[in-house]
């Protein structure tokens, strides 16, 4: 999770989505990254484990909270599920498009993103990564 | 059926909506401000208790009643909990009904003034009386609730 649409890169680059010949991210293909808020399916990793994406302008700590509570509402067990915030990245031109977003400047945001990989450049998804 | 009221902080306009729905507070009769303090959870929540939900009792329904703040995120309840249930494959449906539309400027003022600076003395002088204003309204949302959660 996350405050801008990195966390669905993110959890894209956990269900393999992203990644060797296929980690060239074609923005135009991606409509999530114009939304938002949104929560998102984004596949299973290489264990099996269903991921999800969820990003709002929302305090972190409040939204780990709500799906706690929605979990402990139903009687979901912490041995079903896991919330991982997307830390900030590394990369300067990430922090760029983190912070576009966060502006609310979602063209500029993925006008960057556009040009922040490539061929042996950053691997968005991967060096973001989850803690 | 879970129904939740949510407002800013989960302390005033939720917890007199869970209130009226539970009976707690009957709702043809305005409560003094004794009676309004003396519920649980009014004016009692803050910051750290933002975005968990507390249970306040069922109805006579069998419904079960819960209050949550969530500050000024308005749709995250309904985008979380409703990506969660599709997440889960929950079928139970929790009904979120957002309170803040029935506070006025004395909730508010005297809310900020409990709550976010700690001058109860005044804040919750000023908040018993926004709410005593402000009743009316709260019974009207939650008998319109409650007719749509016990029709279904």
């Amino acid at each position: 999770m996350h405050n801008t649409p990195l966390a669905g890169l993110v959890a894209l680059g956990q269900t393999g989505v992203f990644g060797g010949a296929a980690e060239k991210i074609h923005v135009d293909r991606l409509p999530f990254l114009k939304r938002r808020q949104h929560f998102m399916w984004a596949g299973k990793d290489a264990d099996g484990r269903e991921v999800y994406a969820v990003w709002m302008r929302l305090d972190g700590v409040i939204l780990t909270r709500l799906i706690e509570s929605f979990c402990e509402l139903h009687h979901i067990s912490r041995e079903q599920y896991a919330v991982h915030q997307v830390p900030n990245p590394p990369d300067f031109r990430l922090r760029l498009v983190v912070l576009a977003y966060q502006l609310g400047l979602f063209g500029v945001a993925r006008w960057l993103l556009q040009r922040t990989r490539g061929p042996g450049k950053t691997r968005v998804p991967r060096l973001a990564g989850v803690d | 059926m879970k129904i939740v009221y949510h407002c800013y902080g989960g302390t005033h306009s939720s917890v007199l909506a869970a209130a009226v729905h539970t009976r707690r507070l009957v709702p043809d009769r305005v409560p003094s401000p004794d009676e309004l303090l003396a519920l649980p959870l009014y004016d009692k929540q803050d910051g750290k208790d933002y975005g968990r939900i507390a249970a306040y009792g069922r109805d006579e329904a069998g419904n079960e009643i819960f209050v949550l703040g969530r500050r000024s995120y308005v749709q995250a309840p309904e985008m979380v909990f409703c990506g969660l249930r599709s997440a889960f494959k929950v079928a139970e449906p929790v009904k979120l009904v957002d309170t803040a539309t029935t506070l006025n400027w004395q909730m508010k003022v005297g809310g900020y003034l409990s709550r976010g600076l700690g001058l109860k003395a005044i804040g919750r002088l000023i908040v018993t009386w926004g709410s005593h204003l402000a009743y009316p309204r709260v019974v009207s949302l939650v008998e319109t609730i409650r007719k749509e959660v016990m029709s279904n």
